[in-house]
C-alpha cells in the first residue's frame, strides 16, 4: 500500500490538510514548569498563546522521542512500500537526529528515508505536502524520497517577528542576536540559511516589516507554491496570502496556517511568515 | 630619510595588520603607524631650514597630532625623542641618534599607564641598547646595529607576551618598529631598493606558525568583549601626562597620554566611551575625537582571516562610517552596525582631514560614508576622492536618513546594490528638526523672532511656535504623519526626559493610527529631531 509519509509537529501543516493527505504527524513536547504537553494534541493555539504570553513560566520544547519515532514507524511500515519521514532543520532541532536513531530500532521491513529539509515550520508543510501528494500518486519509494528532496532543495521560508524576544529566549537567535536590546525597536526578518536562522533585513513599523517580507517573496518568484504562516494575526495573514496569491502561476490559493505551540514559542505573538517553494522552471 | 621610510612602509601595511593581536586583535596596527608616518612627513616637508634640530621639532609635532592607536602613539614617543636631542643642532651624528633612542625608550615607556613588554616596547628598547654599544661609530654603523637588534627583538617578541605565543605570531607594532629603521637603512646605504616586502621574522618560542594568526587563536578570542577604542586631543588641560593618564585609569585601560600641556594626545581602550568622553570634557577642551568599535572591528579581522584562510578575498568586507551629533544617535548607529563614528564636538562640521581619518580607521575593502548634513557633504566628497575608489558616499543630510540608510545596509550585498539600496531608503524618509531660531528673519513669508522655537522639515521652516512640543505636533501635521507607519522622536540635550515623555503622548494623541517611538537622541542644540516613514 503505496509509501507512507511521516513529519513532526514543527511543520505546522494545518491538521485538516495532514488528515486528508494521510500524513502521520508525530508530536513534539512543550513544557510549561513541570507541565508536559504534546504540540497540537493536548493544547490548543489560543490556550498556547495566551499562556505564553502572560503565563509566568516560559514554555520548553522537545523533540519527540526516538521512542516515538520508533512507534510510528512500526504503526505505519507494515503493508507499506516505504517510509518518506520529512524533518525540521537538524540546525535548529534535534527531531532529525531522534527520527535517524530510530530508523535502525524499527521493527519494519520496508525501507525508510529520514530527510533533514534544512527548513522549518510551515516551508517543511509544503515539502511534506509534496511528498504526499507524489506518494498519493502512486510513486514509488525512490520517487517520493527525490520530491521531498528536491522540494526541500527548492524551499525557502521568511519571517517577519514582531520581537526578536521569544527567539532569544528559546535559545535559537543565532545570527540575528546584533539587532538585540537596542535603543530603536527593530522588527528583524529572519530567513532559514543552510538550515540556520539568519538575519535578512531590519524594519522599523510593522506595515514596512510586512511590505519587506513580501518583497523578498517577490525576489524568489516565479514560484510553484506558498504558504502563509502567523502566531496571533490572523487579519493580517488573510491580507497577506491575498497578496502573495498572484506570486503562483495558476492563482492557487496559498497554504494558510497557524504557527503550532513549537514554533509559536521561538517566533512569538505577532509572527507573520511566508513560505514557499521556488519554480524549476525559471 | 623619514619620506624613504614611510615608502617602505606602505608596502608592508598589510603584512603588519596581518599581525596584530595584542592588545586587541583587530588588524590596524599598520595602518595606524603608517598614518602616523604620513604626518610627520608632512608636517617635515612644511620645514623650509632644512636645520637638524627644525625638522626633528616638525616631525615630533606631526606624529604628535597625527598619531593613531596604540603603536602611533608610542611612535610618535620616538620622533619626540629625536627632536629633544637634536635641539639647537644643525647635524645628526651617530651619538646624537643613540642618545635619541635612549630617548625614545624613557619618554615610550612613560608614555603608556602600564608597559607590556614582547612589544614596540621592548623592540624600541633593544634598538636602544644596540645604538648606545656602538658609541663612536657612522650613523649607518648605529642604523645597522638597530636593525639587527630590532629583528631580533622582533623574533623574540612571543617569548615575552603570552598572547603572542597563542596566536603564533610576532608583535605587530615591533614589526612596524623594524619596517621604519629598514627604510632608514635602506635609504642611507643607498643600494638596496627602499621598496618591497620587510620579511618578517620568525616566531621564537611559538609551537604553531603560518606567518599568520592561527585559527584556534581566533577561535578563542571570538567571545571577548574589547569595547571602544577612543582617541582624542585635549587642549588646555592644565594637567601633564601623568595625571592624565592617572585620571583616564579610572573608566579605561591600554591608557597612552603624550604630549604637553598645551596638547595632549590620548588614546584609550574602554567598555563605553561616554565615561570617557565626559571625563575628558571635564579636563579641558577635546578634538578631533575617534571612537572605533574595536568588537567590530575584531569580528571583521576575524572574519577576514578566516576568509583568507579559505582563499577568499577579505577585501571584498563593506563597512558603514558615519558622522553624528549627539551619544543617543551615536549608540543607535553604532547598534546598527556602523563601524565607526565621529561625533564632532557641539555642532561643528568635521574637516576633510577629520573624515579622511575616520575612513582610514575602517580597514575593509569598501567603505560607505554617511554624512548626515549638508554642510558635511562637500568635506565628505573631497575626502571619499582622496581616498580613492574604496570610499563610497551614500548622501544623507540628516541623521534620520542615515538612520534609514544603515537599516538598508546588507553586508551580504555589493557595495554598489548597498548604496542603491541606502539611496533609496533615505529618500523614503521625512525629518522635522525642532531648534531655537539663531536670528531674527522672514523665510518662506514668515517672520520669526530670535529665540522662537522653530520647526524645519527637510530643512524648510514651516512652523513657529513657543513650546518645543507644539512645533513638533505643527511639523508633524505638515509632513503628513498620519500617512505614515512610524513617527520617531529622538529628544536631544535642550529638553528633560519627563518633556520629551509628554511631547511623544502629545503626537501619539494627534496621530492614533501611527506608530510612535521615543528614543534619546542627545543631539546638542535641537530640542527634538524627528522622522517620519
Amino acid at each position: 500500500m503505496a509509501v507512507r509519509v511521516v513529519t513532526d509537529s514543527t511543520s505546522d501543516l494545518p491538521p485538516g490538510v495532514a488528515q486528508s493527505l494521510g500524513v502521520t504527524v508525530v508530536p513534539c513536547y512543550i513544557t510549561f514548569g513541570t507541565e508536559d504537553l504534546k504540540d497540537g494534541v493536548d493544547l490548543s493555539g489560543d490556550q498556547f498563546y495566551e499562556r505564553l504570553v502572560n503565563g509566568s513560566v516560559f514554555p520548553k520544547t522537545s523533540q519527540p522521542s526516538v521512542g516515538d519515532f520508533k512507534r510510528v514507524y512500526e504503526e505505519v511500515g507494515p503493508g507499506s512500500d516505504g517510509i518518506v519521514s520529512v524533518h525540521v532543520s537538524s540546525k535548529v532541532s534535534g527531531t532529525y537526529n531522534s527520527a535517524t536513531q530510530a530508523v535502525p530500532e524499527a521493527a519494519v521491513d520496508c525501507p525508510i528515508e529520514v530527510i533533514d529539509t534544512y527548513q522549518a515550520s510551515l516551508a517543511v508543510g509544503l515539502i511534506v505536502r509534496e511528498t504526499a501528494r507524489a506518494a498519493q500518486a502512486g510513486g514509488d519509494f525512490e520517487t517520493v524520497a527525490r520530491v521531498a528532496r528536491d522540494t526541500a532543495a527548492r524551499s525557502e521560508f521568511v519571517v517577519l517577528l514582531d520581537t526578536l524576544e521569544y527567539l532569544e529566549k528559546g535559545g535559537r537567535v543565532g545570527k540575528a542576536a546584533a539587532l538585540l536590546g537596542g535603543l530603536l525597536r527593530i522588527r528583524p526578518l529572519i530567513i532559514l540559511r543552510d538550515g540556520a536562522v539568519d538575519q535578512l533585513a531590519k524594519a522599523r513599523s510593522r506595515k514596512g516589516g510586512i511590505e519587506r517580507l513580501l518583497d523578498s517573496a517577490r525576489e524568489f518568484a516565479p514560484l510553484d507554491e506558498v504558504g502563509v504562516l502567523h502566531t496571533t494575526t490572523p487579519d493580517e495573514a488573510e491580507a497577506l496570502s491575498a497578496q502573495v496569491r498572484d506570486l503562483v502561476p495558476g492563482g492557487q490559493e496559498p497554504l494558510l496556517s497557524r504557527a503550532g505551540p513549537t514554533i509559536g514559542t521561538y517566533a512569538g505573538p505577532g509572527a507573520l511568515g511566508i513560505a514557499l517553494v521556488r519554480s524549476d522552471r525559471a | 630619510m623619514v619620506a624613504s621610510a614611510t615608502r617602505l612602509f606602505e608596502y608592508n601595511i598589510e603584512a603588519i595588520n596581518e599581525l596584530n593581536v595584542f592588545p586587541v586583535p583587530d588588524g590596524d596596527t599598520g595602518t595606524n603607524m603608517f598614518l602616523t608616518l604620513r604626518d610627520v612627513v608632512k608636517e617635515a616637508e612644511g620645514v623650509t631650514s632644512g636645520a637638524a634640530s627644525d625638522v626633528s621639532a616638525a616631525m615630533a609635532r606631526g606624529a604628535l597630532m597625527g598619531a593613531r592607536g596604540n603603536s602611533g602613539v608610542i611612535l610618535s614617543q620616538v620622533f619626540k625623542g629625536l627632536a629633544l636631542e637634536m635641539e639647537g643642532r644643525t647635524d645628526l651624528d651617530a651619538d646624537h641618534l643613540a642618545h635619541a633612542l635612549g630617548r625614545a625608550r624613557t619618554l615610550a615607556y612613560k608614555a603608556v599607564g602600564q608597559p607590556v613588554e614582547g612589544t614596540l616596547l621592548t623592540v624600541i628598547a633593544s634598538a636602544a641598547e644596540a645604538a648606545a654599544s656602538v658609541a663612536g661609530g657612522t650613523v649607518q654603523e648605529v642604523i645597522e646595529a638597530v636593525c639587527d637588534a630590532a629583528r631580533n627583538a622582533v623574533a623574540l617578541t612571543p617569548t615575552r607576551l603570552k598572547v603572542l605565543r597563542d596566536a603564533g605570531v610576532v608583535d605587530a607594532g615591533g614589526q612596524g618598529f623594524l619596517v621604519i629603521m629598514e627604510g632608514v637603512r635602506r635609504y642611507l646605504a643607498d643600494d638596496d631598493p627602499v621598496v618591497g616586502q620587510v620579511t618578517v621574522p620568525e616566531p621564537i618560542g611559538v609551537d604553531v606558525f603560518g606567518g599568520l594568526v592561527s585559527e584556534a587563536f581566533l577561535d578563542t578570542t571570538d567571545q571577548e568583549v574589547y569595547g571602544y577604542c577612543i582617541q582624542f586631543l585635549l587642549a588646555g588641560a592644565q594637567l601633564g601626562p601623568d595625571a592624565v593618564r592617572d585620571r583616564m585609569a579610572e573608566s579605561a585601560d591600554s591608557a597612552v597620554v603624550v604630549g604637553t600641556e598645551d596638547t595632549l594626545k590620548v588614546h584609550v581602550h574602554a567598555v563605553e566611551p561616554d565615561p570617557v568622553m565626559h571625563l575628558a570634557r571635564s579636563l579641558g577642551t577635546v578634538s578631533e575625537a575617534t571612537v572605533t568599535d574595536m568588537d567590530e572591528q575584531h569580528r571583521r579581522f576575524s572574519a577576514g582571516r578566516r576568509r583568507a584562510a579559505e582563499g577568499l578575498d577579505a577585501q571584498q568586507e563593506i563597512s558603514v562610517v558615519a558622522v553624528v551629533w549627539g551619544d543617543g544617535l551615536e549608540q543607535v548607529f553604532r547598534e546598527l552596525g556602523a563601524a565607526a563614528v565621529l561625533r564632532p564636538s557641539g555642532l561643528s562640521n568635521p574637516s576633510v582631514n577629520d573624515l579622511v581619518r575616520l575612513i582610514e580607521t575602517v580597514a575593509s575593502g569598501s567603505v560607505i560614508v554617511l554624512s548626515n548634513h549638508p554642510n558635511v557633504l562637500p568635506a565628505s566628497d573631497q575626502a571619499a576622492g582622496l581616498i580613492g575608489g574604496r570610499a563610497h558616499l551614500v548622501r544623507t543630510k540628516t541623521m534620520p536618513q542615515g538612520i534609514a540608510a544603515m537599516l538598508a545596509f546588507d553586508e551580504n550585498k555589493s557595495v554598489e546594490d548597498n548604496v542603491d539600496a541606502m539611496e533609496r531608503a533615505l529618500a523614503a524618509v521625512k525629518t522635522g528638526e525642532v531648534c531655537y531660531a539663531e536670528r531674527s528673519a522672514r523665510i518662506n513669508g514668515r517672520s520669526v523672532v530670535k529665540g522662537e522655537i522653530i520647526g524645519l522639515l527637510d530643512r524648510d521652516l514651516v512652523a513657529v511656535g513657543d513650546d518645543p512640543s507644539d512645533v513638533v505636533v505643527s511639523l508633524l501635521l505638515a509632513s503628513e504623519a498620519s500617512s505614515g507607519d512610524l513617527i520617531t522622536v529622538y529628544w536631544g540635550e535642550p529638553v528633560s526626559a519627563e518633556a520629551a515623555a509628554s511631547a511623544r503622548d502629545r503626537v501619539l494623541n494627534e496621530f492614533p493610527e501611527t506608530e510612535v517611538e521615543l528614543v534619546r537622541g542627545g543631539q546638542p542644540s535641537y530640542h527634538y529631531i524627528v522622522s517620519v516613514e
